[in-house]
Protein backbone atom coordinates (compact mmCIF):
# COMPACT_ATOMS: atom_id res chain seq x y z
CA UNK A 1 0.00 0.00 0.00
CA UNK A 2 1.21 3.69 -1.46
CA UNK A 3 1.42 6.10 1.61
CA UNK A 4 -1.11 8.60 -0.36
CA UNK A 5 -3.37 5.67 0.40
CA UNK A 6 -2.87 5.15 3.65
CA UNK A 7 -3.29 8.77 4.16
CA UNK A 8 -6.30 8.07 2.98
CA UNK A 9 -7.96 6.02 5.04
CA UNK A 10 -5.64 6.71 8.11
CA UNK A 11 -8.89 8.34 10.04
CA UNK A 12 -11.01 5.46 9.03
CA UNK A 13 -8.40 3.14 10.38
CA UNK A 14 -8.53 5.01 13.83
CA UNK A 15 -12.06 4.93 13.99
CA UNK A 16 -12.10 0.82 12.60
CA UNK A 17 -13.73 1.51 10.11
CA UNK A 18 -11.61 0.08 7.13
CA UNK A 19 -11.29 -3.17 5.50
CA UNK A 20 -7.91 -2.64 5.02
CA UNK A 21 -6.51 -2.55 8.51
CA UNK A 22 -3.68 -5.50 7.89
CA UNK A 23 -2.49 -3.59 4.35
CA UNK A 24 -2.25 -0.34 6.79
CA UNK A 25 -0.71 -1.49 10.18
CA UNK A 26 2.03 -3.55 7.76
CA UNK A 27 2.71 0.13 6.10
CA UNK A 28 3.09 2.01 9.26
CA UNK A 29 5.25 -0.24 10.18
CA UNK A 30 7.45 0.19 8.06
CA UNK A 31 6.88 4.15 6.43
CA UNK A 32 8.09 6.66 9.46
CA UNK A 33 6.04 9.34 7.93
CA UNK A 34 2.58 7.83 8.38
CA UNK A 35 3.38 6.34 11.77
CA UNK A 36 3.96 9.57 12.53
CA UNK A 37 0.98 11.08 11.03
CA UNK A 38 -1.07 8.35 12.68
CA UNK A 39 0.58 9.31 16.02
CA UNK A 40 0.05 12.60 15.62
CA UNK A 41 -3.72 12.25 15.17
CA UNK A 42 -4.28 10.22 17.74
CA UNK A 43 -2.53 12.30 20.47
CA UNK A 44 -5.17 15.62 18.86
CA UNK A 45 -8.11 13.58 19.10
CA UNK A 46 -7.48 11.60 22.74
CA UNK A 47 -6.55 15.01 23.96
CA UNK A 48 -9.56 16.64 22.35
CA UNK A 49 -12.18 15.35 24.56
CA UNK A 50 -10.34 16.56 28.05
CA UNK A 51 -11.69 19.38 27.83
CA UNK A 52 -15.06 19.26 28.99
CA UNK A 53 -17.86 22.10 28.58
CA UNK A 54 -19.88 23.74 31.27
CA UNK A 55 -23.21 22.50 31.22
CA UNK A 56 -26.13 22.99 33.24
CA UNK A 57 -28.63 20.62 35.26
CA UNK A 58 -32.11 20.38 34.19
CA UNK A 59 -33.70 22.73 36.21
CA UNK A 60 -31.94 25.70 34.45
CA UNK A 61 -33.20 23.97 31.12
CA UNK A 62 -36.76 23.51 32.34
CA UNK A 63 -36.89 27.25 33.68
CA UNK A 64 -35.99 28.65 30.13
CA UNK A 65 -38.06 26.53 28.38
CA UNK A 66 -40.95 28.43 29.67
CA UNK A 67 -39.24 31.33 27.12
CA UNK A 68 -39.33 29.36 24.31
CA UNK A 69 -43.03 28.42 24.48
CA UNK A 70 -44.23 32.06 25.22
CA UNK A 71 -41.81 33.40 23.02
CA UNK A 72 -43.75 35.29 20.30
CA UNK A 73 -43.16 35.45 16.34
CA UNK A 74 -41.62 39.35 15.82
CA UNK A 75 -43.09 41.55 13.82
CA UNK A 76 -42.37 39.82 10.49
CA UNK A 77 -45.73 38.48 10.56
CA UNK A 78 -46.79 42.11 9.69
CA UNK A 79 -44.71 42.03 6.00
CA UNK A 80 -47.14 39.33 4.49
CA UNK A 81 -50.18 42.10 5.27
CA UNK A 82 -48.32 45.06 4.29
CA UNK A 83 -47.37 43.17 1.02
CA UNK A 84 -51.37 41.94 0.65
CA UNK A 85 -52.74 45.48 0.97
CA UNK A 86 -50.62 47.00 -1.52
CA UNK A 87 -50.78 44.73 -4.09
CA UNK A 88 -54.72 44.82 -3.79
CA UNK A 89 -54.06 48.51 -4.37
CA UNK A 90 -52.15 48.07 -7.08
CA UNK A 91 -54.50 45.48 -8.33
CA UNK A 92 -57.53 48.11 -8.07
CA UNK A 93 -55.12 50.95 -9.43
CA UNK A 94 -54.77 49.34 -12.43
CA UNK A 95 -58.34 47.96 -12.67
CA UNK A 96 -59.46 51.65 -12.54
CA UNK A 97 -56.84 52.87 -15.08
CA UNK A 98 -57.95 50.41 -17.44
CA UNK A 99 -61.68 50.90 -16.93
CA UNK A 100 -61.07 54.55 -17.51
CA UNK A 101 -58.31 53.82 -20.45
CA UNK A 102 -60.57 51.29 -22.55
CA UNK A 103 -64.07 53.74 -22.20
CA UNK A 104 -62.14 57.03 -23.29
CA UNK A 105 -60.75 55.05 -25.96
CA UNK A 106 -64.48 53.93 -27.10
CA UNK A 107 -65.62 57.11 -27.01
CA UNK A 108 -62.43 58.27 -29.24
CA UNK A 109 -63.71 55.61 -31.81
CA UNK A 110 -67.14 56.41 -31.98
CA UNK A 111 -66.22 60.02 -32.62
CA UNK A 112 -63.69 58.68 -35.42
CA UNK A 113 -66.49 56.92 -36.83
CA UNK A 114 -68.95 59.63 -36.89
CA UNK A 115 -65.99 62.12 -38.27
CA UNK A 116 -65.79 59.32 -40.94
CA UNK A 117 -69.98 58.96 -41.66
CA UNK A 118 -69.60 62.96 -42.38
CA UNK A 119 -67.22 63.24 -43.98
CA UNK A 120 -68.12 64.46 -47.24
CA UNK A 121 -66.20 63.16 -50.82
CA UNK A 122 -64.83 65.63 -52.77
CA UNK A 123 -67.41 64.26 -55.84
CA UNK A 124 -70.98 63.11 -56.08
CA UNK A 125 -72.30 59.83 -57.06
CA UNK A 126 -72.53 61.35 -60.90
CA UNK A 127 -69.64 63.09 -61.13
CA UNK A 128 -67.74 60.08 -60.50
CA UNK A 129 -69.66 58.10 -63.07
CA UNK A 130 -69.35 60.88 -65.99
CA UNK A 131 -65.59 61.27 -65.07
CA UNK A 132 -65.76 57.57 -65.60
CA UNK A 133 -67.72 57.40 -69.09
CA UNK A 134 -65.02 54.75 -70.26
CA UNK A 135 -66.03 52.15 -67.70
CA UNK A 136 -69.14 50.26 -67.98
CA UNK A 137 -72.61 51.43 -65.88
CA UNK A 138 -71.86 47.35 -63.85
CA UNK A 139 -68.25 48.27 -63.14
CA UNK A 140 -68.71 51.86 -61.77
CA UNK A 141 -71.14 50.23 -59.61
CA UNK A 142 -68.51 47.84 -58.43
CA UNK A 143 -66.30 51.03 -57.96
CA UNK A 144 -68.97 52.86 -55.81
CA UNK A 145 -69.79 50.01 -53.18
CA UNK A 146 -66.11 49.27 -52.81
CA UNK A 147 -65.57 53.34 -51.96
CA UNK A 148 -68.52 52.87 -50.19
CA UNK A 149 -68.13 49.74 -48.00
CA UNK A 150 -64.31 51.43 -47.17
CA UNK A 151 -65.92 54.00 -44.98
CA UNK B 1 -45.82 14.94 14.50
CA UNK B 2 -44.00 15.94 17.93
CA UNK B 3 -46.26 16.65 21.28
CA UNK B 4 -45.91 19.21 23.73
CA UNK B 5 -44.21 16.27 26.00
CA UNK B 6 -41.96 15.18 23.70
CA UNK B 7 -40.17 18.06 23.04
CA UNK B 8 -40.12 19.05 26.15
CA UNK B 9 -37.92 15.47 26.55
CA UNK B 10 -36.01 16.27 23.36
CA UNK B 11 -35.45 19.89 24.57
CA UNK B 12 -33.89 18.81 27.71
CA UNK B 13 -31.67 16.08 25.62
CA UNK B 14 -30.33 18.28 23.66
CA UNK B 15 -29.99 21.61 25.37
CA UNK B 16 -26.48 21.07 27.00
CA UNK B 17 -25.28 19.68 23.62
CA UNK B 18 -26.64 22.43 21.51
CA UNK B 19 -25.28 24.67 24.36
CA UNK B 20 -21.65 22.67 24.10
CA UNK B 21 -21.62 23.57 20.07
CA UNK B 22 -22.56 26.78 20.39
CA UNK B 23 -20.12 27.65 23.47
CA UNK B 24 -17.35 26.28 21.52
CA UNK B 25 -17.64 27.56 18.07
CA UNK B 26 -18.45 31.05 19.73
CA UNK B 27 -16.76 30.97 22.61
CA UNK B 28 -19.06 32.91 24.66
CA UNK B 29 -21.37 31.53 27.33
CA UNK B 30 -24.17 34.51 27.03
CA UNK B 31 -24.41 34.41 23.19
CA UNK B 32 -24.36 30.41 23.12
CA UNK B 33 -27.69 30.65 25.61
CA UNK B 34 -28.85 32.67 22.85
CA UNK B 35 -28.34 29.96 19.82
CA UNK B 36 -29.71 27.42 22.35
CA UNK B 37 -33.06 29.58 22.87
CA UNK B 38 -33.56 30.72 18.90
CA UNK B 39 -32.56 26.98 17.72
CA UNK B 40 -35.05 25.46 20.25
CA UNK B 41 -37.79 28.79 19.51
CA UNK B 42 -37.65 27.81 15.34
CA UNK B 43 -37.67 24.29 16.41
CA UNK B 44 -40.49 24.64 18.64
CA UNK B 45 -42.87 26.46 15.79
CA UNK B 46 -41.87 23.28 13.07
CA UNK B 47 -42.92 20.63 15.59
CA UNK B 48 -45.63 19.66 14.21
CA UNK B 49 -44.13 18.85 11.11
CA UNK B 50 -41.48 16.50 12.38
CA UNK B 51 -41.72 12.67 11.71
CA UNK B 52 -39.12 11.68 14.72
CA UNK B 53 -35.98 12.31 16.58
CA UNK B 54 -33.28 12.06 13.86
CA UNK B 55 -35.19 14.61 11.56
CA UNK B 56 -35.30 17.02 15.06
CA UNK B 57 -32.19 16.70 15.60
CA UNK B 58 -30.37 17.16 12.28
CA UNK B 59 -32.71 20.57 12.14
CA UNK B 60 -31.81 21.64 15.48
CA UNK B 61 -28.34 21.63 14.63
CA UNK B 62 -28.44 22.80 11.27
CA UNK B 63 -30.38 26.05 13.19
CA UNK B 64 -27.75 25.83 15.72
CA UNK B 65 -24.81 25.75 13.18
CA UNK B 66 -26.38 27.95 11.08
CA UNK B 67 -27.16 31.05 13.76
CA UNK B 68 -23.87 29.93 15.04
CA UNK B 69 -22.18 31.15 11.80
CA UNK B 70 -24.05 34.43 11.63
CA UNK B 71 -23.19 35.48 15.57
CA UNK B 72 -19.33 34.79 13.93
CA UNK B 73 -19.76 37.19 10.98
CA UNK B 74 -21.33 40.04 12.76
CA UNK B 75 -19.17 38.77 15.51
CA UNK B 76 -16.03 39.26 13.23
CA UNK B 77 -17.40 42.64 11.73
CA UNK B 78 -16.92 44.15 14.76
CA UNK B 79 -13.89 42.67 15.45
CA UNK B 80 -12.77 44.45 12.23
CA UNK B 81 -13.95 47.87 13.70
CA UNK B 82 -12.46 47.35 16.98
CA UNK B 83 -8.92 46.07 15.19
CA UNK B 84 -9.46 49.31 13.48
CA UNK B 85 -10.05 51.47 16.62
CA UNK B 86 -6.94 49.37 18.87
CA UNK B 87 -4.33 50.39 16.33
CA UNK B 88 -4.57 54.05 17.61
CA UNK B 89 -2.99 52.68 20.96
CA UNK B 90 0.17 51.05 20.19
CA UNK B 91 0.89 49.07 23.92
CA UNK B 92 -3.02 47.56 23.09
CA UNK B 93 -2.52 43.97 21.55
CA UNK B 94 -5.79 42.12 21.42
CA UNK B 95 -4.75 38.95 19.51
CA UNK B 96 -4.26 35.84 21.14
CA UNK B 97 -1.45 35.15 23.37
CA UNK B 98 -0.13 31.61 22.67
CA UNK B 99 2.87 31.45 24.92
CA UNK B 100 0.58 31.48 27.94
CA UNK B 101 -0.45 28.24 26.72
CA UNK B 102 2.54 26.61 25.65
CA UNK B 103 4.04 27.51 29.80
CA UNK B 104 0.42 25.83 30.89
CA UNK B 105 1.76 22.64 29.55
CA UNK B 106 -1.26 21.81 28.98
CA UNK B 107 -2.26 19.76 25.47
CA UNK B 108 -5.88 19.46 25.59
CA UNK B 109 -5.73 23.32 26.30
CA UNK B 110 -3.64 23.84 23.13
CA UNK B 111 -5.61 22.17 20.74
CA UNK B 112 -8.83 23.60 21.71
CA UNK B 113 -7.14 27.07 21.08
CA UNK B 114 -5.78 25.68 17.49
CA UNK B 115 -9.66 24.56 16.59
CA UNK B 116 -9.87 28.69 16.77
CA UNK B 117 -7.53 28.98 14.23
CA UNK B 118 -9.50 26.81 11.67
CA UNK B 119 -11.60 27.78 9.25
CA UNK B 120 -15.66 27.98 9.93
CA UNK B 121 -16.00 24.97 7.92
CA UNK B 122 -13.40 23.31 9.37
CA UNK B 123 -14.26 24.05 12.99
CA UNK B 124 -17.64 23.12 12.69
CA UNK B 125 -16.90 19.98 11.05
CA UNK B 126 -14.05 19.28 13.72
CA UNK B 127 -16.65 19.77 16.21
CA UNK B 128 -19.13 18.05 15.26
CA UNK B 129 -17.20 15.10 14.55
CA UNK B 130 -14.82 15.30 17.40
CA UNK B 131 -16.63 16.48 20.43
CA UNK B 132 -20.75 15.33 19.48
CA UNK B 133 -19.24 12.29 17.89
CA UNK B 134 -21.62 12.38 14.76
CA UNK B 135 -21.12 10.04 11.87
CA UNK B 136 -19.70 11.75 8.63
CA UNK B 137 -23.19 11.28 7.20
CA UNK B 138 -24.72 12.87 10.06
CA UNK B 139 -22.59 15.78 9.74
CA UNK B 140 -23.11 15.61 5.88
CA UNK B 141 -27.14 15.93 6.50
CA UNK B 142 -26.36 18.76 9.21
CA UNK B 143 -24.40 21.00 6.49
CA UNK B 144 -26.48 19.83 3.42
CA UNK B 145 -22.88 18.34 2.16
CA UNK B 146 -21.60 15.31 0.71
CA UNK B 147 -19.78 12.75 2.98
CA UNK B 148 -16.69 13.21 0.66
CA UNK B 149 -16.37 16.59 1.90
CA UNK B 150 -16.94 16.33 4.78
CA UNK B 151 -14.28 13.66 5.03
CA UNK B 152 -12.06 15.46 3.43
CA UNK B 153 -12.39 18.75 5.72
CA UNK B 154 -12.31 16.48 8.73
CA UNK B 155 -8.98 15.69 7.44
CA UNK B 156 -7.54 19.00 6.58
CA UNK B 157 -8.54 20.28 9.96
CA UNK B 158 -6.64 17.86 11.49
CA UNK B 159 -3.49 18.43 9.66
CA UNK B 160 -3.94 22.23 10.12
CA UNK B 161 -3.84 21.51 13.87
CA UNK B 162 -0.93 19.61 13.65
CA UNK B 163 0.92 21.36 11.87
CA UNK B 164 0.66 24.79 14.22
CA UNK B 165 1.27 22.07 17.13
CA UNK B 166 4.86 21.16 15.27
CA UNK B 167 5.37 24.79 14.75
CA UNK B 168 4.81 25.81 18.33
CA UNK B 169 6.47 22.60 19.29
CA UNK B 170 4.02 20.61 20.92
CA UNK B 171 4.51 18.10 18.92
CA UNK B 172 7.28 16.44 18.07
CA UNK B 173 8.84 16.91 14.21
CA UNK B 174 10.26 12.75 13.97
CA UNK B 175 12.34 11.86 11.55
Amino acid sequence: MKCKNVEKNILDFIEGKTKEKEKIREHLEKCSKCRNLYNDFLLILDNSNKITMPSYDENFWKERIKYIKEKKLPNFKLKPLIVNISLCIIFLLTFLFTRTYNSNLKKSISAAKIEIINYELPFTEEEIIQNLEYINEEEVEKIIDVILKGF
Amino acid sequence: MIDEKRFEEYYLTYANKIYGLAFRLLNDHNDALDIVQESFFRAYKKKNSFKGLSKFSTYLYRIAVNLSYDFLRKKSKIKKIENLNYENFPFYSNKRNFEDCIRCDDIAEQIEKEVDNLTEKQKIVFILKTYEEFTYQEIANILKSRIGTVKATYFQSLQKIRENLKKKGVIKNEM
